[in-house]
This record gives C-alpha cells, structure tokens and sequence, in this order.
C-alpha cells in the first residue's frame, strides 16, 4: 500500500500525498517531540519534513523501504532545528543530574508514573533516547534503528540496553520512594 | 522488575507522554498543503523568465549566425551561436542539493553538448545544455557520446555515469521498446516505465540487475529534441550509490535543456 502511495506521489498525485502523511503524521510528531522536546519545534520539523519528502521523493527508490528514509530526514530534520537554536544536549546519565533536578523530580511524584518515566526518558542523551524512542513507540527492528542512525548494530545495542537499564533503575527507585512515602504517611 | 514489563512502560510512557501534539496534525496539514501551494507559485514565476530567456536566446542566437555569416565570413555559425548560449546561460550556478537528508550547496558549471541537424532541416541545429557538478564529475565523450563520471572511481565497483545521447530521427516513443529489449538482452530486470515531468519531461525507463547492494541500476530518461528526435539520458550506478550518485545526477539532471539554434 505504502509503496502504490509513493508511485502515485512520485507522479504528482496531492491525494496519496496527503493519505502519507494521515499515515505517518502520528508517530512523526511523537517522534519529534521527544528529540525536540518543544511542541513548536516538533511541527516545525515534521512540515518541513513532509515538504522535503514531496519535493525530492523522485530521488527515492521504490525497490527500498520507505520507513528507514521517512525518518531519517526527520531526525536530521529535528537535529539541525536544536543546532539552529543552539540547544545543549543535556547530561547523558539522569542519575548524575544536579541535586536541583533531582528536588524538582521529588515535587512531581503527585503525577502518574508513566508521566515521570517520560520525563526520565526525555532527560536521557539524546544518543540514548532517540533509539529507544524509534524501537518502543515506533516499533523498529534493531537493525533498520542502526541504519537510520548510521550506526554499528553493536553500538546500538548497547545504547538500548544503557537507556532501558537506566530507565529500569528510575522505575526500582521510584517504587521504593512510592512505598516508603505509602507507609509513612 | 520483570523486563518485559519495563518494555510496556516504556512504550506506554512514550505514547502518554507525547499524545497531546496529536491536537497539531490537522492544523500542520493545512501549513503544508499552504507551503506547497506557494513553492509550486514560486516555480511557475521562475520558469516564466526561464522561457523568455530561452526565446531570446534562439533569436539572439539566429541573429548571431546570420551576422557571423555576413560579418565574419570565416566565423562558425556554430561558434558563435555557442558564445550568446553562454552568455545567456549563466556559466555557473549554484543549487542546493538534498542529498541521504542533508542539505548541501554545490556549484555546477554549463556544458553544452554537440549539436545535430533539426530533422530534415540544414538550417537548425538542436543541441542540449546541462551544469555538471564539476568539483565530483568530469565529461568525458565515449563513442560520441557525453558521459558524466565520478572523478575519482572506485575499485572493483560497477561503473557509476551517466550519458547523454542524441538520436536524431527517432521519437521517444519509437526508442521506448528499443531500450526495454536492450535492457533485457543485457540482463536486466524492467522496474517502470512511466512518465515523469521530473527531473525532465519525458519517458522514464529503469531496470536493475538485483537488489544486492552492488547490483546495477540503470535508468533512461528519453526526451523529445522537438524535431523528431530524442535525447536518451542514461543513468547507471550500483544500488548501494542510489541516494549518493543517484541523486547528485537528479540534480544535475534537473538543470538538462534543449536548445534549438538558428529558428
């Protein structure tokens, strides 16, 4: 389907464009929203992402997966919108932030635990968080992750298991904090 | 904690904590479709000037044969018809190129094919013009055709060029099942053949040798010359070079004219 969409694009069909991006607008957005971490940098990135797909989808080859191409042009798409605005990435170990970080933390145990996990992701490098946000909302292989990221499978991998281990930690830690506070009060 | 169960936190943690920028995806639609309204504007008012040039310069061109005629009996029509064609295409230019998602700015520098008589006609003369990205490519002529190649080829690697061709008395039309039966007395494998108005109006024939990595791509783009012949453009690199070679010759592509001298 995905293919027949892009042969019909690749002809200048505005419909199966626009059916492309109801296809993949949902998993762009989340996507970029956790590398940009703003909203407005986000929709900026997936239009112009979007915009370079249409104009340059007859250098695309159709004997090729489509997926892998999307987003790499959107990761590139997010990455030179925080150069251009001159982001600093942040510490690459959440557990190694400053005592202030970890106090504002303490003030949010009143949210859900999901939500506190997203915002421990989010504070993850972004060598970290890019790769487990492509496997665990998106759903790619661990092969096709490395090659969107142009990286060695092995690298990868161990970026994966870092980034999992870390949030694991988070989630232990919490639970305790959780109960201490549950037979304390 | 059971890993399995950390996984499912995680994925649902990614999904909650990114579905309010969902509320964005009708409102981003109606940007884009916006967006491409006004590129799709933009092209149409820089190729209104693009054809007044071409115009001009096919009179210019006719006035500059017949005054090298009268003027300059020793003078090449050709020749000088060649100098206003520079003139009026710039001798360089400078596009942006998208290449595996990066933006790059690269110059390319006119080159003009060797014209051929317009059909029947001894007056005209049809040739092309394309701007070769000569910092990585250089045109060399090989059995009388222009081929543009790699300056620095690798190793044990299928040939990456592409060739510029004009066949004078044959439509695109009547070369189309020419090159398909070509392609596969060659061993290929016919992909498409379609027409495209991009990177040149014309007929797009493509056909590789497999999906491996190193397995050849080759594609033809066949362009009308206007007078009963065509421009047949071959394109051939290997799989893995698509979005490297590939695109650079897209680009280089996208630049590709027809010029008509002495109407």
């Amino acid at each position: 389907m995905e293919q027949e969409l892009i042969k019909r694009i690749k002809l200048g069909d505005r419909k199966a464009f626009a059916d492309l991006y109801n296809l993949y607008a949902d998993y762009a957005l989340r996507l970029a929203l956790t590398i940009t971490k703003e909203m407005a940098d986000a929709a900026d990135a997936v239009q112009e992402t979007f915009i370079r797909v249409y104009k340059n989808i007859n250098t695309f080859d159709l004997q090729k997966n489509f997926k892998p191409w999307f987003y790499r042009i959107l990761i590139n798409e997010c990455n030179r919108i925080l150069k251009k605005k001159n982001k600093v990435v942040l510490l690459d170990n959440y557990f190694e932030q400053k005592e202030s970080s970890v106090s504002s933390q303490k003030d949010n145990y009143d949210f859900e635990e999901s939500e506190r996990l997203y915002n421990a992701l989010c504070q993850l490098n972004e060598e970290i968080r890019i790769p487990l946000t492509l496997k665990y909302l998106i759903g790619f292989s661990e092969k096709e992750i490395a090659e969107i990221l142009g990286i060695n499978l092995n690298t990868l991998k161990s970026r994966l298991y870092k980034g999992r281990e870390r949030l694991k930690k988070f989630l232990s830690q919490n639970e305790e904090k959780e109960g201490k506070e549950w037979i304390t009060s | 904690m059971d890993n399995k169960l950390i996984d499912k936190k995680i994925e649902s943690a990614l999904k909650q904590g990114t579905d309010h920028i969902l509320e964005l995806k009708s409102g981003l639609w109606l940007k884009i479709e916006e967006r491409l309204e006004e590129e799709k504007e933009k092209e149409t008012i820089v190729v209104k000037p693009k054809k007044k040039l071409l115009s001009r310069l096919v009179i210019q061109v006719s006035v500059a044969t017949v005054l090298g005629v009268a003027f300059f009996g020793f003078t090449k029509p050709g020749q000088a018809a060649f100098k206003r064609i520079e003139q009026l295409l710039l001798p360089e230019k400078t596009i942006v190129q998208q290449l595996e998602g990066n933006e790059e700015e690269t110059k390319l520098t006119l080159n003009e094919g060797q014209g051929q008589k317009a059909g029947q006609s001894d007056d005209l003369e049809v040739s092309y013009a394309i701007y070769v990205d000569e910092e990585m490519y250089k045109v060399e002529n090989v059995g009388g055709k222009d081929r543009i190649v790699p300056k620095l080829a690798a190793e044990n690697l299928p040939q990456v060029y592409m060739e510029i061709e004009q066949v004078a008395d044959k439509s695109p039309q009547m070369l189309v099942e020419e090159i398909v039966q070509e392609m596969k007395a060659e061993g290929y494998q016919l992909k498409e053949v379609a027409q495209v108005d991009d990177p040149v109006k014309g007929t797009l024939v493509t056909g590789s040798t497999g999906n491996k990595w190193n397995d050849v791509v080759v594609r033809y783009y066949l362009v009308d010359n206007q007078h009963g012949g065509s421009f047949v453009i071959k394109q051939h690199f290997f799989l893995e070079a698509e979005e490297g070679h590939g695109a650079r010759f897209y680009y280089m592509l996208k630049e590709f004219r027809v010029i008509t001298k002495g109407e």
